[in-house]
């Protein structure tokens, strides 16, 4: 089998290259021409042969050609940009490189993305979201603070874990099932303040996309999603800078050349301030006899890139981030500090081999680690935990014609945990003791996609990865097929289909029905398998209105093998033997997604809307007890219904209007059906149990909300541009239930007479109006 | 933990002065088969005595749901104990009892007693079992005021079998045995030094108060009765909190039937932070 798959392989690649004999190629990069910034996707096509290209994610581009003795047109094209003609001689490889400038005329009008509407068309990939810095810093947001995963929770398919949260939920999807990359490095906990604000720092984001099915082959590891956020490089033609001054923080950006359009460095920095307030509310009411402090908190991110250009053939990047949620409680009886974050360092290296081989080599390490200590007279306690990864990945752009674009790559990962390590200790000695389970483990991949265009109508995209996974002797792999094809309707429609298997070989445990920073991070083992899921998505697009309106449509089908939760009264903190907690189950999700785009012109924006259905099922398992019987259930992020309205007008060069409004069915929620009362040994201990039988078998109102917002520029003066940008979150201060629980009435006359029980909902925000000033030098 | 960081959310986004963030919902519930609820206690030297109520739909009367015609029995190696319906409340510990031994149960460590319940009108039965274990031996208990006053306490005692896994339940009291529970957690003892179990408490206690320091050594199945009722009490009201089933040790029923093993201290905390036992009156 092996022989005939090499054999073929072989094969395939001479008559391709065969193929290629009578062909030139074009190649280079393209960049912008106000700071030197790789674009990524600019469309490159020539105009007699109809062939064309984009740029990939480092600005690089290939495009093969017909040799011919006529002289060849060829347009390079980024929306928000002015369209490059230029006309060619045929005959040899040629490298030509280009900055595109600002298109004056689109600057009256709020551009939106770069991805145009006949990529969309034309390309066999679907399922993918993608954002750009202009369209988050337009759409209202809570506290003011810019958050792309917000912004992408108003994708269809996308749904957040509820008020505020920053998770992501991508079609049945947990958020440990979300691949989160940073500059080609993981990030594994993508979020600040449990789950509020997200840890990408708006101004050192270039671009991101997020994959919901249809995952190319170069992504694994993750079941559901692969969110890829690509840093700034930093202005290379002159020393620049942004930030801005928040309610909850402020930010600062700062661009500064080394060698003019050669190299740069970006250095980009955010904190919050509620500690400053804290302390001083602390401070003022310290005298006060009922005044419980509150505990000091505050979280940090800071970014750092510098790239280098050596030559036409080589550039190399070097990317760090560097973020943590620093917590601490104080007073007279109890101190305890926490903190947690993630660490990444990634260097990648360009290399261009050809005209139709490029490669990058991507280095990088990775870190989340929380801790808690405790320090108590002589005693000390320490709690912590953490996942490491260091990963070289090698990866090839192989254009050998204009109807092939190959990828192939090996990827190999070294991971290092430390489960629930717990420290205890005093001078005296007297206390002594660590325990934590350290695991190691060895993840790799191969992969290999052909992006192959057959004939002016159909074009396949297959893909195939082969993963594996190694702990304590204990192996897994496993292929990844890939598969999609897209039919070409006409020029402004096509329907698409694809199917991706995932394998997912590490495992979040999470006792919370939220994210919470003390969630670990676990590998696959004897006893714990690699989760695995299967999607198939069938989908339609269509431009309208002279290609003024995208409307896309998509079909999806998730089955997930190996899902792992939690049996009921789990201890997961400072547990060596974790694995004991476990239960195995499996889970499935289908849906629908309808989107409607329009994304120039002054009034832009979009309609999404997703039905859809998400189910788990986790039976008697690993000696544990079934979850809710062994019957099938709606996990919380479960919604058949999921509205988002977003809506920009440029109502002058001056003054931008944006709206969002969001409607969904209300989340899954387990309550308890019935009360038991315990007494405990000794009496006088008299509590009220609630029994909960089915687990999330009620769901909480549903939700909606209107955001408003207001971006006023201020006059421009020679190096400094500003605005102030006004958000109401909440306009019509809809109090929408965070939670419902069930709460027992005292009688007011005896605490210790009980007179009857009601049901509370408590909503977390009401409206927030809020400004933010930003500025740009 | 969590309920902590609900607070703090709520604290740092300065919103828990909007109280109109909370308001009334009406939920339906549907109608769940009630289950007989045990809760029994069983002490070396002392009479059996048993509650026995049914669970309650969460919207019924706070009214206890007393189960008068069941016949409940208690079987050691010794014999079967009919209990007797013999409903009884005291009003200043508020701890109530339904049924009560007809002699005190005196048994030894390994020994294994029975529970029967059998409610004739309903037809529902259920049954539990439990074993003697050795009780802990509190080998210290350290005080050390900080410098406003307060004392946190020190205490150690030998796992009692290091080759096994081990639960325990630590309960701390002021003035009496109902009296304010200063701490009531229960762990398995597996972080140990020299074999020892080594626990802190906060600096919470003031000198001359009376203490009661409890240390029961409890077995799997109490231990998975005392967190997932945590849990699911914690659940109620806790955003991050994730809904525990209650796990119970009555085959068909909910509650729990156990045998108490326990080491108890009583003394107070002179000011020097030296501790002085006494034995109760």
């Amino acid at each position: 089998m092996k022989k005939i798959f090499l054999l073929s392989l072989t094969l395939f690649c001479l008559f391709i290259e065969l193929s290629a004999q009578n062909r030139f190629t074009i190649s280079g990069y393209i960049k912008a021409d106000e700071n030197s910034e790789d674009l990524i996707g600019v469309n490159i096509v020539c105009i007699e042969q109809n062939k064309g290209t984009i740029t990939n994610e480092y600005g690089f581009y290939s495009l093969t050609l017909d040799n011919t003795t006529d002289s060849l047109t060829i347009v390079y094209s980024y929306l928000g940009y002015s369209m490059i003609r230029q006309r060619i001689k045929g005959g040899e490889n040629q490298t030509i490189s280009h900055r595109l400038t600002n298109d004056g005329k689109q600057l009256n009008e709020v551009v939106i993305s770069a991805d145009s509407y006949e990529e969309k068309i034309n390309n066999t990939q679907m399922s993918v979201e993608k954002l750009t810095m202009e369209e988050m810093k337009l759409i209202p947001v809570l506290f003011g603070e810019v958050d792309l995963i917000k912004t992408l929770q108003l994708k269809p398919g996308v749904k957040s874990g509820g008020e505020g949260s920053s998770g992501l939920y991508v079609r049945g999807g947990g958020p440990d099932q979300n691949l989160v990359l940073l500059d080609d490095a993981i990030i594994y906990n993508a979020s600040h303040l449990f789950g509020f604000f997200s840890v990408f720092n708006s101004d050192a984001i270039k671009e991101v996309e997020l994959y919901k099915g249809d995952f190319p082959a170069q992504y694994g590891g993750r079941l559901s999603s692969v969110l890829d956020v690509k840093l700034k490089e930093g202005n290379k033609n002159r020393f620049a800078g942004t930030g801005g001054i928040g309610l909850i923080s402020s930010r600062l950006t700062l661009e500064v050349p080394i060698q003019k359009e050669k190299s740069s460095i970006i250095l980009s920095g955010r904190r919050t301030y509620f500690d400053v307030f804290t302390r001083a509310f602390n401070e003022a009411n310290k005298n006060s006899p009922d005044f419980t402090p509150i505990p000091d908190y505050y979280f940090y991110d800071l970014n750092l890139k510098a790239n280098y250009e050596f030559s036409e053939k080589d550039r190399l990047f070097f990317s760090a981030y560097y973020g943590r949620d620093v917590f601490g409680f104080r007073n007279n009886s109890f101190n305890i500090d926490f903190n947690w974050g993630n660490t990444a360092i990634s260097t990648r290296w360009n290399h261009v081999f050809s005209p139709r081989l490029f490669s990058n080599l991507t280095l990088y390490y990775a870190g989340y680690q929380y801790e808690i200590k405790n320090r108590v007279d002589i005693f000390s306690f320490r709690i912590a935990s953490g996942i490491q990864d260091y990963t070289a990945k090698l990866s090839f752009d192989y254009l050998p014609t204009d109807r092939h674009s190959i990828r192939f790559g090996v990827d190999y990962t070294y991971h290092t945990f430390e489960v629930g390590r717990v420290q205890g200790g005093s001078d005296d000695g007297v206390v002594n003791f660590n325990s934590a389970t350290n695991l190691f483990a060895h993840e790799m991949a191969v992969y290999i996609t052909d992006d192959f265009e057959l004939s002016e109508r159909w074009r396949l995209n297959m893909g195939l990865r082969w993963s594996a996974f190694s702990n304590r002797g204990q192996w897994y792999q496993g292929l990844e097929p890939r598969f999609s094809a897209r039919y070409k309707i006409s020029d402004n429609a096509s329907i698409k289909a694809s199917i991706a298997r995932m394998y997912q070989y590490l495992h979040l445990v999470s006792n919370s029905g939220a994210s919470l920073p003390t969630d670990i991070w676990y590998p696959s083992s004897d006893v714990v398998y690699p989760q695995i899921s299967d999607q198939v998505a069938l989908g339609a697009s269509i431009t309208l209105f002279e290609g003024k309106f995208l409307l896309n449509n998509e079909l999806y089908y998730k089955e997930m093998q190996n899902q792992v939760d939690l049996k009921d009264g789990a201890s997961i903190f400072g547990n060596p033997q974790l694995e004991q907690e476990f239960v195995f189950g499996k889970g499935w999700s289908y849906g629908n997604e309808i989107y409607f785009e329009k994304k120039t012109g002054k009034l832009t924006g979009w309609i999404g809307y997703t039905l859809s259905w998400t189910w788990r099922q986790f039976g008697e398992s690993n000696g544990n007890r079934a979850i809710n019987d062994g019957s099938p259930f709606f996990p919380r992020y479960d919604r058949r219904h999921d509205v988002a309205v977003v809506l920009m007008y440029k109502l002058s060069e001056r003054l931008s209007l944006s709206a969002a409004w969001v409607y969904n069915t209300g989340n899954a929620y387990s309550l308890p059906t019935e009360r038991v009362l315990i007494q405990g040994p000794p009496g006088g201990q008299n509590t009220v149990v609630p029994i909960f039988r089915e687990r999330n078998g009620f769901r909480i109102p549903d939700y909606h909300r209107l955001d408003l917002g207001v971006v006023w520029k201020m006059k421009p003066r020679k190096h400094w541009q500003s605005d102030l940008t006004f958000s109401v979150y909440n306009a019509y201060n809809r109090r929408n239930a965070y939670f419902v629980y069930f709460e027992e009435l005292k009688d007011p006359q005896n605490e210790n007479i009980t007179t009857g029980f009601r049901a509370r909902q408590v909503a977390l925000f009401p409206i927030i109006p809020t400004i933010t000033y930003n500025f740009k030098f | 933990m969590k309920k902590y960081l609900l607070y703090f959310l709520l604290g740092v986004l300065g919103l828990s002065s909007c109280n109109n963030l909370e308001q009334d919902i009406t939920i339906n519930l549907p109608n769940v088969e009630k289950r007989l609820a045990v809760e029994c206690y069983i002490e070396n030297g002392k009479l059996p005595r048993l509650t026995l109520t049914e669970t309650s739909g969460y919207f019924d009367s706070p009214a206890l749901p007393i189960v008068a015609t069941a016949e409940v029995k208690i079987t050691s190696k010794k014999g079967t104990d009919l209990l007797r319906f013999a409903p009884a409340f005291n009003p200043f510990t508020f701890k109530g009892f339904t049924h009560e031994g007809s002699l005190p149960l005196n048994i030894n460590v390994g020994d294994e007693l029975s529970l029967e319940i059998n409610d004739p009108t309903t037809g529902r039965k259920v049954s539990a079992k439990n074993k003697v274990l050795p009780p802990p031996a509190i080998s210290e208990i350290r005080a050390t005021f900080n410098k406003d006053s307060l004392a946190f306490l020190f205490l150690r005692f030998p796992d009692n079998d290091p080759n096994a896994s081990n639960y325990y339940h630590l309960v701390i009291n002021n003035d009496s045995l109902t009296g304010k529970v200063q701490t009531d957690f229960s762990f398995e003892g597996r972080f140990t030094t020299n074999n020892d179990v080594t626990i802190g408490t906060p600096f919470r206690f003031k000198a001359n108060d009376t203490i009661i320091v409890t240390v029961f050594h409890i077995d799997k199945a109490y231990y998975d009765f005392l967190e997932t009722a945590e849990d699911a009490v914690s659940a109620n009201g806790n955003p991050f909190g994730q809904p525990a089933v209650l796990v119970s040790n009555i085959d068909n029923g909910v509650g729990i039937f156990t045998i108490l093993s326990y080491d108890r201290r009583y003394f107070y905390i002179k000011p020097s932070g030296e501790i002085v036992y006494f034995t109760p009156k």
